[in-house]
């Protein structure tokens, strides 16, 4: 008797995931997401794969930078135009719920059309809401803060950059390369969280933002601050002009990896784990190896974290959600799909997945072990992510940080390190109160 | 009266032919105008309907630092890179008025970067070209060997980089001041020469003269169009260095859509409002200067 209504219960949960796509009609589905050269490649292939598949189904791509994506997502949500995918960020994803562009998954995981069973736990809920404790949105694997840098510079300099370095060390090692070889060393992107959000782990604080505000002192603040100062007085760390002169978004650019001269050129990048697949594809074209570890900061091991990334979300613009579903389905639990992947958003968070594409992309990227790695690496040596950020926290960001940040790295700047952080703390805290 | 005879009377017909402007008016002109004077009363983040907020936003702006660079940034973009662009449109176009066999080809390729300086190609070049290690840098090393990898990103020079793209955009004024030049009446220089007058002395008495009402049609057009500028300041510095490129209009997309976070879709609207109102000051003010120095029949 049990064993019937075993039988029975999962003939009906099959029955109802059986959504064919080939049932579909012909149909074009939108696809959106932010990125690099390789990522489109790999999402291109993997999607033309489905079609192959499924010739009544077709994709219409959307590829863009980071910077451009969020603002042309937006504007197609307030048009309900949105494509019926879309890339979603950790830190970001809440306010889309909220403005109620996503589709609610649980019914669709319930049903057993999206298979979350082979993800851990704890990874499927990175993509729960804290507004009603449904699923958004799927992570389609796991990244790191990773510091890559030009090991082919270091081994001529006889140079040795050790796991888990201390700001001291990161200084000592960049003002040596540039005596030595002239490269200097570029920080993180101006408008970016990233970095306070490392410095202030490594304080001890969990997160930097809170509901109310942010959590570092302005004494903090200028600590921070004033490491960036002396690094540009010293010489070697890029400063606000220089960096206006280089392009550090684009990854094939940047100047890790891109530039004719020593005096454009940076020793390392402050980047992701997944973004290294795509830096070592460029450094091979610039004739370089690269390597890669933890971003330098004192107590890096607790600052370090974990980052289920890369989410894929369906939008409510979606005409053909269960299509979109069986999509994202194939996205998340098909191994020819993440072997065309390349495992260059992450580690795919389906572990079976993940050990069943291991040897066959390791063969064709030497990358992908190194990463596997690392991670391996983090995992041992770092501390539970921050929650998801609250709304106001772009803000700061855009408004905020990057003035600031301008400012740090100007060696004329009229500002002390303390000024700097008390106009941090007190800038961020009046967006969090007026948002 | 039939539909026939309704629809063939003339100020219906009429209509009906300018009813694609009118539909293209009302669609992309004045109801987005009328939404966006609306919106600038609102607090509005595109994703969630707009909440109205009276005139927060404008008191907002006047303590915004960033808006007051924008506008300052902007200023001299307009007020310096206007009149170069037009000296040096006039400057061509006196070049070229001369008839001979290659001028037409000249004409021709000097304007095309009027056609194409806006594109985003055009931008990518630019960047390139103004590069540390770019051929701009390498040309001028062989003549000044110490500019080695001079950086144009410079706050104080980044501007300048902007300012050679509008100039070097030269092409529809030069075209405009080459018709009027055609249109000056030679028996003035004839005139001229009989009482004496060498090339230099017409230029000054009568060229010039005749030409101001071109370089004041000029000079209103051109200003207006780089106070809308935006490709140049999006895509070859994006603002930077510390925002000392940052043109006004790059501002008000930036606080529409936000790289991240939420658009401040209101606060956009009421930085365009100001912008309209800063534009029209500058045209008013540039018609109130016409009597003084504009050559009228």
């Amino acid at each position: 008797m049990a064993l019937s209504l075993l039988v029975c219960s999962s003939a009906v949960v099959s029955a109802e995931a059986a959504f064919d796509p080939a049932s579909a009609g012909d149909v074009a589905v939108g696809f959106a997401w932010w990125g690099n050269q390789v990522r489109d490649e790999v999402t291109k292939a993997a999607l033309d794969h489905f079609t192959e598949l499924y010739p009544n189904v077709t994709f219409n791509l959307n590829a863009q930078t980071w910077n451009d994506y969020w603002a042309q997502m937006t504007s197609f949500s307030s048009s309900d135009t949105l494509p019926d995918l879309m890339q979603q960020d950790y830190a970001y994803f809440e306010q889309w719920v909220e403005a109620g562009d996503l589709l609610d998954l649980t019914p669709y995981i319930e049903s057993g059309a999206l298979d979350l069973s082979k993800l851990p736990e704890s990874i499927v809920e990175t993509g729960v809401s804290a507004t009603d404790g449904h699923v958004y949105a799927v992570c389609a694997g796991m990244n790191a803060p990773a510091f890559s840098y030009n090991k082919t510079l270091t081994d001529e300099l006889g140079i040795e950059v050790p796991d888990n370095m201390s700001w001291d060390q990161f200084v000592e090692i960049s003002r040596k390369i540039y005596e030595e070889a002239g490269v200097g060393a570029i920080f993180h992107n101006f408008n970016s969280e990233n970095p306070i959000t490392f410095y202030a782990r490594g304080l001890g604080h969990e997160a930097l933002f809170e509901a109310e505000g942010v959590t570092v002192s302005a004494e903090e603040m200028e600590g921070y601050y004033q490491r960036l100062m002396d690094g540009v007085q010293e010489g070697w760390l890029f400063s606000t002009e220089k960096c206006a002169s280089v392009d550090m978004a684009t990854i094939s650019q940047h100047p890790l990896v891109y530039g004719a001269d020593p005096s454009v050129r940076s020793w390392c990048a402050f980047a992701f784990s997944n973004q290294y697949l795509a830096f070592c594809d460029a450094a091979e074209a610039d004739g370089i190896e690269l390597g890669i570890t933890s971003w330098p900061e004192d107590n890096a091991a607790t600052a370090n974290y974990l980052k289920p990334s890369q989410f894929f979300s369906i939008t409510t613009d979606t005409q053909n959600p269960d299509l979109a579903v069986a999509i994202l389905n194939y996205m998340i639990n098909d191994v020819d799909a993440n072997t065309l992947l390349r495992a260059e958003r992450g580690i795919p968070a389906n572990s079976d997945v993940a050990a069943a594409i291991a040897d066959t992309v390791s063969q064709t990227d030497k990358t992908y072990p190194i990463i596997v790695n690392y991670l391996d690496f983090v995992a041992d040596n770092s501390t539970a992510i921050f929650p998801p950020l609250p709304s106001y926290a772009g803000t700061v960001n855009t408004d905020v940080i990057e003035a600031l940040s301008s400012e740090a790295l100007d060696p004329n700047t009229s500002y002390t390190a303390a000024e700097l952080g008390e106009e941090f703390v007190d800038g961020s805290n009046s967006v969090a109160e007026n948002f | 009266m039939s539909f026939r005879q309704w629809f063939g009377q003339e100020h219906v017909a009429g209509y009906v032919f300018s009813l694609p402007f009118i539909f293209g008016f009302l669609m992309f002109m004045l109801i987005p105008m009328i939404m966006s004077l609306y919106f600038s009363f609102c607090k509005y983040d595109i994703q969630n309907p707009a909440t109205f907020i009276g005139l927060k936003n404008y008191i907002n702006i006047f303590h915004d630092k960033a808006f007051w660079k924008a506008l300052r940034v902007t200023c001299y973009y307009a007020l310096i890179g206007t009149p170069l662009k037009v000296i040096f449109a006039l400057i061509v176009a006196l070049i070229l008025s001369r008839n001979t066999l290659v001028t037409p080809i000249y004409r021709a390729s000097y304007y095309l970067p009027s056609i194409i300086g806006g594109s985003v190609a055009v931008a990518i070049l630019w960047r390139r070209l103004f590069e540390p290690t770019g051929t701009i840098n390498a040309i001028l090393g062989i003549f000044f060997p110490g500019i080695k990898n001079f950086n144009w990103f410079g706050e104080s020079t980044a501007i300048w980089v902007l300012i050679i793209l509008t100039v070097w955009q030269f092409g529809s004024s030069m075209l405009i001041f080459l018709s009027a030049l055609k249109q000056i009446n030679r028996e003035l220089y004839e005139a001229a020469m009989v009482d004496g007058a060498n090339k230099w002395k017409q230029f000054w008495r009568v060229t010039l003269p005749l030409l101001t009402p071109t370089i004041f049609f000029n000079l209103v057009q051109q200003t207006i169009n780089s106070f809308l500028a935006f490709t140049q300041s999006k895509l070859i510095t994006d603002g930077q260095p510390k925002d000392s490129t940052l043109f006004y209009t790059l501002y008000v997309y930036r606080k529409a859509f936000p790289s991240m976070g939420k658009s401040q879709m209101g606060y956009a609207s009421a930085l365009a409002w100001i912008m309209l109102v800063i534009i029209s000051l500058v045209t008013a003010l540039l018609f109130w200067s016409r009597s003084k120095w504009v050559y009228e029949d």
